[in-house]
């Protein structure tokens, strides 16, 4: 009898183990059951509403996120001003190859002369291509002479999802009155290898900074972005 | 004497690798790239089917011509000889491909990206050189970089060119999967609120309200919010038969004007038997439809990510584990009564 016991108590977990995963194990291709819901017609937006949301469509969302020092940077802060959000993953190839050939640095230091102030925003979130912690950042940022007014953090994507932001590289101008006046690719070729070829390209972000810096229409408001999806958490 | 023999014979292996018959195939990073040809010769005034075949490591894609929120898209460079034309890509329906909340069109396992090629009809020597160069974007997470020169040699035959058995089943699988035009009438779209409603009008005969997944694929960017779930509403007559399937789609957030035009890639099934349409239809005014609407709210991936595992499913291992299991456990107890009773 205690032979049968003792062979039933093995049995039993292993049987509800059995059971368990079986139920667990869902066939990927089953159909979904239909529920059945009466619709009424949506109704149609109200005109005024649509407008204010068409004005409201161009002006950069509002923010505040901590650089590599903890100090925390508001969109706000710098009313007044013209402002580049770049964003960033170092392990990104596109990215990579925008700062190995220097490219990336020289257009950061150009326009910080012209008072432009150039913000890398890292969304990546923790565990992630393209996170580190504030000490490895700073680090990283000298071995590769990047001159960003600042790097701010968003691990948590927030701003990242707020801007719409799905590469990196991805480049928003921000006008010195809070509105969006680009946002997009930095340049017109995703397949570039190599500085000279880079060269080739027509750098958006230089194009619409020396329009709109010279009181003139950007050329191109809004182009696809190339680059590596941005990093942020599985939801 | 040994000395000279290793010499011959290092120099015999070294013209052997060169004088090979073209570089066909590349293993990269993630990724194993070929230039394909279904037949196995060329024939004059005729035509290459040609290919790309892509084999992607497990959990890793490549683009389709849209590559969705993030991606480079794959492109071919062809070096022909004189008097060759090759036509564009021809690129089988995509897959959805999630990824941290952004979602990418793409193709993972294996994909054959086929090309036409139109071969004159004055042809000089024994065979003909074709070369590719390939450029891609390989993901996983993280993205890889990739490039690489493919050439091969067809002989030149004036009979009619024999299947390459190798790549038989591939074009065929592939062929299944390239666009067609749908059956005239059966696509509209349609502006519904903030929406865009997007029917394929196919009477059931039969009572049975099964669901069809659908999902559909834009030609471009800004079109539509990509990540967005595309549930479908069945609109049902008054015997409860299927009248038409409705695909809802969301416009981009960033469009600054309501959608006139919908154009892309419409599958309809599931992964192992989908039909894809190549749709181009203008958004109308919302139509008065009469009948009852079941919604089905799709999940966010909706439909068709080829499954891993084809043959052998999660299901089937984690079953076969426990079988195993209780194996062992059986054999024990049974040792355990042979014993004498301590």
């Amino acid at each position: 009898m205690t032979g049968f016991r003792r062979w039933s108590c093995a049995l039993a977990p292993l049987l509800a183990l059995l059971f368990a995963t079986n139920g667990l194990a869902q066939d990927p291709e089953a159909k979904p059951k239909a529920k059945v819901k009466t619709e009424a017609p949506k109704k149609e937006q109200e005109p005024d509403k649509e407008k204010k949301e068409q004005e409201v469509k161009n002006k950069a969302p509002a923010f505040s996120l901590p650089d590599l020092d903890g100090k925390k940077h508001a969109l706000a802060d710098y009313k007044g001003k013209w402002v580049v959000l770049e964003w960033i993953n170092h392990g990104c190839p596109f990215v990579i190859r925008h700062y190995k050939t220097g490219n990336m640095q020289d257009l950061q230091k150009k326009y910080a002369k012209k008072g432009v102030i150039w913000l890398s925003v890292c969304s990546s979130a923790p565990g992630k291509q393209g996170y580190f912690k504030a000490e490895q950042w700073k680090k990283i940022q000298d071995e590769k002479g990047a001159m960003p007014k600042a790097v701010l953090l968003d691990p948590e994507g927030k701003v990242g999802r707020l801007y719409k932001a799905r590469t990196t590289p991805q480049m928003v101008i921000i006008n010195p009155k809070g509105g969006i006046v680009y946002d997009g690719a930095i340049d017109s070729k995703p397949r570039a290898r190599g500085l000279e070829q880079i060269k080739t390209a027509d750098t958006y972000v230089a194009k619409v900074l020396d329009a709109v810096m010279a009181g003139k229409e950007a050329p191109v408001t809004k182009t696809k972005p190339y680059g590596c999806s941005v990093k942020y958490a599985s939801p | 004497m040994a000395q000279v023999t290793r010499c011959v014979v290092v120099l015999l292996l070294a013209g052997a690798a060169f004088a090979g018959p073209g570089t066909a195939v590349v293993r990269a990073d993630s990724i194993e790239v070929e230039l394909v040809t279904e037949h196995k010769s060329v024939q004059p005034g005729g035509e290459i089917h040609a290919g790309i075949r892509m084999k992607m490591d497990f959990g890793w894609h490549v683009y389709w011509r849209n590559a969705g929120d993030a991606g480079v898209s794959p492109t071919i460079k062809w070096s022909l000889p004189e008097g060759f034309v090759a036509g564009p890509i021809q690129w089988p329906a995509p897959h959805r491909i999630p990824i941290g909340g952004l979602m990418n069109y793409g193709y993972e396992g294996e994909v054959l990206l086929p090309v036409t090629i139109k071969v004159p009809p004055e042809l000089h020597g024994s065979a003909v050189n074709i070369a590719a160069k390939v450029d891609w974007q390989v993901c996983e997470e993280i993205c890889i970089l990739g490039e690489a020169e493919l050439d091969l040699f067809l002989p030149l035959k004036k009979a009619a060119p024999k299947v390459d058995e190798r790549w038989r089943e591939l074009f065929a699988r592939t062929r299944k999967e390239l666009p067609q035009a749908p059956p005239a009438g059966r696509v509209s779209a349609a502006a519904r609120g903030g929406e865009v409603a997007l029917t394929w009008e196919e009477p059931l005969k039969s009572g049975n309200v099964e669901l069809e997944r659908m999902v559909f694929f834009p030609a471009d960017d800004g079109m539509i919010e990509n990540a967005a779930a595309q549930p479908v509403e069945l609109l049902l007559d008054a015997d409860a038969l299927r009248k038409s399937m409705t695909l809802v789609l969301t416009p981009a957030a960033t469009r600054k004007q309501p959608l006139a035009r919908l154009a892309g890639v419409l599958v309809i099934g599931s992964a192992d038997a989908r039909a894809a349409y190549a749709i181009d239809v203008p958004v109308g005014a919302t139509p008065v439809r009469e009948g009852s609407i079941e919604t089905v709210d799709a999940p966010r991936e909706n439909v068709d990510r080829p499954h891993p595992f084809t043959s052998f499913g999660t299901r089937h291992v984690l079953v076969l584990l426990g079988g195993v299991l209780l194996g062992f456990v059986l054999i024990w107890a049974m040792r355990k009564r042979g014993r004498p009773a301590g």
